[in-house]
């Protein structure tokens, strides 16, 4: 009885299967999972507290940046934070009317911040991790405010409205910091988080 | 978001509009043109050129009750925006001028980019997009997480919907009132099952992908090969001349 199971694999074809790739497949699949849930959940949040509702714009906040944090806990490599801006930024232009301006300052943002975790800690501090996730809803929202000026450059009041509603909304990303490793902390216990 | 459904009665009877003939990447390079042009334009004429020209395009896809809830929706915060600002205006007189031209540039650009952004969201189907972002070229670093993002969407919408059901059911509601009233108790119960549900599912997403080598393959192969037509170098064309025109 001849041997089976015997495969044989070209030297090519073996190299190419050794390759080491940086982003496995199951980070990619849940940095896009997670960029689906943030959209969802604020989108939920802010259709039930109707419109311009101060709780509802705090709530949203927390809730994506907790989901940040939880992603940031769950996939820790340099480019984490990028990688979730490009991901969200283009599915947003293609379904959601996002605007194209913003997704290379939010780009530009999540590089910034994910270096600076990467250079302070290499992702194995909480306090780093959080500090990042800060910095990188703080960035965003400056770019998103940039980029506002020069809509309503002719209206310095409008600007103002919708600065105030930003301010409004980083409070709301300062506490989900906290939630954030609240929850992570949570979830790593229950054994959903191993890292 | 209607992309997600693909219900619209256009798509359903197969039947293809202007916009729809165009190219995805076409229709995105008219959203990058039309969102860094109207920045840098300060009359409100040209503005206002733009936008007719914009609405055009956006008109040609024939959902004028889409459009209609959009600029309802604009005008219910540009009202409301308005009111704040001459409260304000009240007690720093210092802070803009109300004429013309101030009053209506701002408008005038969302309007733009709200007609430019509806005839992409609208027109695009999920397989369309896919197969856009697979023509793209882009790299599988970018290509899964999108795919994974455009395919969850619809499921994290049902499984909100069943959520909420269950709350309902045990006497829960979440709405503006509860929200407001109670928002850690309303945050908990919408976050909690939502956040565990996705944890789980990228989990076995990540298996099954692994199990089935995806990201292992050295370079994508095509069924079918999105190319420019005639007609998308036409609309980029016109684009980029009434951009210059205006600016």
């Amino acid at each position: 009885m001849q041997p089976t199971g015997q495969v044989k694999i070209c030297p090519a074809e073996k190299s190419r299967l050794r390759k080491h790739r940086y982003w496995q497949s199951g980070e990619l699949i849940t940095i896009g999972t997670f960029a689906a849930l943030i959209k969802i959940s604020t989108m939920v949040i802010a259709i039930a507290g109707g419109g311009m509702n101060p709780v509802s714009m705090v709530l949203k906040n927390i809730a994506a940046t907790s989901l940040l944090i939880i992603l940031v806990y769950k996939v820790r490599k340099f480019g984490v934070l990028a990688m979730f801006s490009v991901i969200s930024g283009l599915v947003s232009l293609l379904l959601m009317g996002g605007n194209a301006m913003l997704l290379i300052g939010s780009i530009g943002a999540g590089l910034i911040c994910d270096g600076l975790v990467f250079v302070v800690s290499g992702y194995s501090k909480t306090w780093a991790m959080v500090l990042g996730v800060g910095l990188y809803d703080l960035l965003a929202r400056a770019i998103s405010l940039g980029y506002s000026w020069f809509f309503f450059q002719e209206q310095i009041g409008l600007f103002f409205m919708g600065a105030v509603v930003v301010g409004i909304g980083y409070a709301g990303c300062l506490i989900g910091l906290a939630t954030g490793v609240f929850f992570a902390r949570e979830l790593r216990h229950a054994g959903i988080i191993r890292q | 978001m209607q992309a997600l459904f693909g219900s619209s009665a256009a798509n359903a009877a197969g039947a293809e509009n202007v916009i729809q003939a165009l190219d995805v990447r076409t229709r995105m390079l008219i959203c990058v043109v039309a969102s860094a042009t109207v920045i840098f334009i300060k009359d409100w004429y040209p503005l206002a050129m733009l936008g007719a020209a914009s609405f055009v395009y956006a008109a040609a896809h024939n959902r004028f009750r889409v459009l209609a809830v959009a600029y309802a929706a604009v005008s219910v915060m540009a009202l409301t925006a308005l009111g704040c600002v001459y409260v304000m205006l009240v007690f720093m007189p210092e802070m803009g001028d109300m004429g013309l031209g101030p009053f209506l540039n701002p408008f005038l650009r969302v309007v733009i980019l709200i007609h430019v952004v509806l005839a992409l969201a609208i027109s695009s189907r999920v397989k369309e997009l896919l197969s856009t972002l697979k023509s793209l070229r882009l790299p599988l670093f970018v290509y899964l997480p999108a795919t994974v993002m455009i395919r969850f969407i619809p499921s994290f919408i049902n499984d909100v919907r069943l959520i909420r059901e269950t709350l309902k059911i045990k006497g829960y509601a979440v709405n503006p009132l509860t929200l407001t009233l109670r928002p850690a108790l309303t945050l908990r119960l919408l976050f909690a099952p939502i956040v565990v549900r996705a944890l789980r599912s990228s989990d076995e997403l990540a298996v099954a992908a692994e199990l089935k080598g995806l990201g292992y393959a050295d370079r994508m192969t095509f069924i079918a090969q999105n190319r420019f037509r005639p007609a998308d170098y036409i609309a980029f064309a016109v684009t980029v001349i009434l951009a210059v025109a205006a600016l």
